[in-house]
């Protein structure tokens, strides 16, 4: 029966719709994991170098156990807003006659496989390996090993027994960030004691092997408690999530002055503020623009490098709305294609809708200007360039995105829609405002270069009615490639 | 109202909507039945220009749908869930519907209170998302968005499909008000050979993407119709 399982979980990942993609792109993304997985080898194999450099005189044990505290910690927050139990998939099993306890511990344990608990794995032992290279006593090493995989898996079932209880919210996410922060600051200050306490106790551990049962107890109790939870509560009304979510009904009152156009722009800001994916890109990039923010600080960039950063802000949040213009609309392009709306209101609501995300990708880091007068120039420009120039462009290549997006789907490890389309998209977005940059630069005129940038940009804005036209015409020729495509 | 000629589609491997001559009159209801595969709503999308055509053309009014798109001022259809905002509330939806076919709002909401024996309180009190729904009460929303704003043309692919029996009912007296309405026109297909029967002055019978026949509705056409579909 395991095996049973265990095949139907083989055949899932294997017809997924991923291995559609083509094969540039799945080359891509498999080259891009296998550099990841790399990466935390090497980690794993010079975590010794990197740590003496920083630490001379310290034991190299007790300074990983340490450390390992704040991973575990930031670890168990990450896997609270990630990770997801595949509780759906067992849906068809529940009433076949297999035992209830079976399917979940199947359930349990599969999601061991999983990126959270590879991860440490590929960082750890190597870094094992290098630590008994060092002379420190294999069975000590092991023990130690043994002891971390415990402790990551405790993490892994745990974390979902605590989403069971907490629903996310923003501002419980914001407080249990600020709140981590916070016990990492006050323990590197030595207000509290916590890593160096975990460190020795988890060396102690590894030092006499019998106290490894602590660890392991520990990863049994949190499977038994997690295994528990999910028979209670695995009827169809808790796997559905159908949690009587009343909506909410966000009227943007200015809008309703546009028509037809304000009633479609209306439509497709309900469409990303009541769907999972706009919002988790959101969150994905938030990481990104918090380090590209942190540049600006640090002298070590050249003014090239830092152009093209601002550039990417200001054209961020377009990016995030116009990626799959089309596309997201699947659920819905046939009423769209049979009510009385002329193709020219669609383009016109969708292109007020670019400019309306670049004004705002605008104000929102115009506080660039703390920093120089140079870079919020820029900036402006680029919303100039992005809103004239670049938003048709999106708008265009969105005609041909032929890929349905599911919207109520997270972007984590989604690669629904992401086609070799969407990165195409993505080139001009810098590289236009860059090639116009470029020829200015070299001759030392980077003001002029800007003032090009953004009087380009405005010519764009002032003729927006004729591409929107030819735009309208392209959508009639395309129309019925999309509805099928999107059926 | 609905002119076909020379209609041919490929529609799977095997079988093509292939139409010679096919028309539908304004005022007329006509049922369209057949089996799974038949064709159905593939000439619905046709009418709706939803499809392009591998041969003829689809005239509503004189004007080839897929030359202008005149017909969306007065037609309107419910196919599938691909009619429906999911991510909307009942009410934003008909609201959004309502607008695009010229009602105000206040109109929007007679004309919902209107039906609202058939959408049941609780469809339209709720303030859930579309997607919440079930699919009985998801069909319903869609139907009555598609009876808004007087539409000359109506366009029903399986309305009955997923409706409990009272709903049934009610949905067979309201399209049954539309009999004496001399310029609308419906066009409505199901696999229920009763109801259709009972709501259409015309049946048609689609098999394997061909005309097999059309007949004006009598009193025998529903023992007519059991016996084409008997095994």
């Amino acid at each position: 029966m395991f095996l049973q399982l265990l095949t139907h979980q083989w055949k899932e990942s294997a017809r997924s719709s991923f291995w559609q993609n083509s094969i540039g792109f799945r080359i891509l993304i498999g080259f891009s994991l296998l550099m990841l997985a790399l990466y935390c080898v090497a980690i794993g194999l010079f975590m010794d170098v990197l740590l003496k450099m920083a630490f001379p005189n310290k034991d190299l044990l007790l300074l990983v156990s340490k450390g390992l505290l704040y991973y575990l910690t930031i670890d168990l927050i990450l896997r609270f807003f990630l990770q997801k139990l595949p509780v759906l998939s067992i849906q068809p099993y529940l009433i076949l006659p297999i035992k209830r306890a079976r399917l979940f511990n199947f359930l349990v344990l599969k999601s061991v496989v999983n990126p959270f608990n590879l991860l440490p794995l590929l960082v750890f032992v190597p870094f094992s390996l290098k630590l008994i290279i060092l002379s420190y006593p294999v069975s000590v090493v092991i023990s130690w090993l043994v002891a971390v995989i415990a402790l990551v898996l405790a993490n892994n079932f745990i974390a979902f027994s605590i989403k069971k209880y907490i629903v996310v919210k923003p501002f419980l996410a914001l407080s249990l960030i600020a709140f981590v922060g916070l016990f990492i600051y006050a323990d590197y200050a030595l207000w509290i004691n916590a890593s160096n306490t975990f460190g020795t106790g988890l060396v102690h551990i590894s030092n006499a092997s019998y106290w490894l049962i602590i660890p392991l107890l520990w990863a049994g109790l949190c499977f038994s408690i997690t295994k528990r939870l999910l028979r209670q509560n695995a009827y169809l009304d808790d796997l559905e999530m159908r949690k009587n979510n009343t909506g909410t009904t966000t009227r943007f009152r200015f809008l309703q002055r546009y028509g037809i156009v304000g009633e479609l722009m209306q439509l497709e800001l309900n469409l990303h503020l009541r769907n999972k994916r706009t919002k988790s890109a959101l969150i994905a990039m938030l990481p990104g623009i918090l380090i590209i923010v942190y540049t600006y600080t640090s002298d070590q960039h050249g003014p090239f490098f830092l152009f093209g950063m601002t550039i990417f802000l200001s054209s961020i949040l377009m990016s995030i709305l116009g990626q799959m213009l089309f596309a997201q609309e699947a659920s819905y392009f046939h009423l769209l294609m049979t009510l009385n709306i002329p193709f020219k209101s669609i383009f016109e609501a969708k292109y007020r809708l670019l400019v309306l995300a670049n004004l705002i990708s605008f104000i929102l880091f115009s506080p660039i200007l703390y920093f120089s007068y140079h870079y919020f120039f820029i900036l402006l420009a680029g919303f100039f360039i992005n809103s004239g120039i670049n938003a048709h462009i999106m708008l265009y290549a969105s005609l041909f995105n032929d890929d349905p997006i599911d919207m109520s789907r997270s972007t984590f490890f989604n690669y629904q829609g992401v086609n070799i389309t969407q990165f195409l998209v993505m080139l001009p977005l810098i590289g236009i405002p860059t090639s116009i940059y470029l020829p200015f630069r070299l001759y030392g005129l980077q003001n002029m270069g800007i003032v090009a940038i953004g009087a380009i940009g405005l010519v764009g804005i002032l003729l927006h009615k004729y591409s929107i036209q030819f735009l309208a015409n392209q959508l009639k020729k395309r129309k019925h490639i999309l509805t099928t495509a999107y059926k | 109202m609905i002119e076909v000629q020379q209609l041919v589609k490929f529609y799977s491997q095997k079988f093509s909507l292939n139409i010679d001559h096919y028309s539908i009159q304004p005022g007329e209801c006509v049922g369209l039945v057949g089996n799974n595969g038949a064709g159905k709503t593939t000439l619905l999308s046709l009418i709706l220009d939803l499809m392009k055509a591998t041969k003829g053309e689809v005239l509503s009014k004189g004007e080839p749908v897929a030359q202008n798109e005149h017909w969306k001022s007065y037609t309107s259809a419910f196919l599938d869930e691909h009619f429906l905002i999911d991510f909307l509330t009942p009410k934003e939806y008909f609201e959004f519907v309502g607008k695009l076919r010229g009602l105000a709002p206040a109109d929007t909401q007679e004309f919902v209170a209107h039906y609202s024996d058939f959408l049941t309180e609780e469809t339209i009190q709720q303030k859930q998302y579309i997607r919440n729904l079930s699919a009985g009460n998801k069909s319903k929303i869609g139907i009555v968005a598609a009876l808004m704003g007087n539409p000359e043309l109506i366009l029903l692919d399986e309305p009955f499909a997923h409706l409990d029996p009272t709903s049934q009912n009610r949905l067979k007296n309201i399209l049954d008000g539309y009999k004496n309405q001399p310029n609308v026109s419906l066009i409505i297909s199901s696999h229920d050979l009763k109801h259709v029967t009972e709501i259409c002055s015309r049946i048609t019978i689609l098999h394997q993407g061909q005309l097999q026949k059309d007949m004006a509705t009598t009193s025998e056409t529903l023992k007519e119709l059991e016996r084409y579909f008997a095994v």
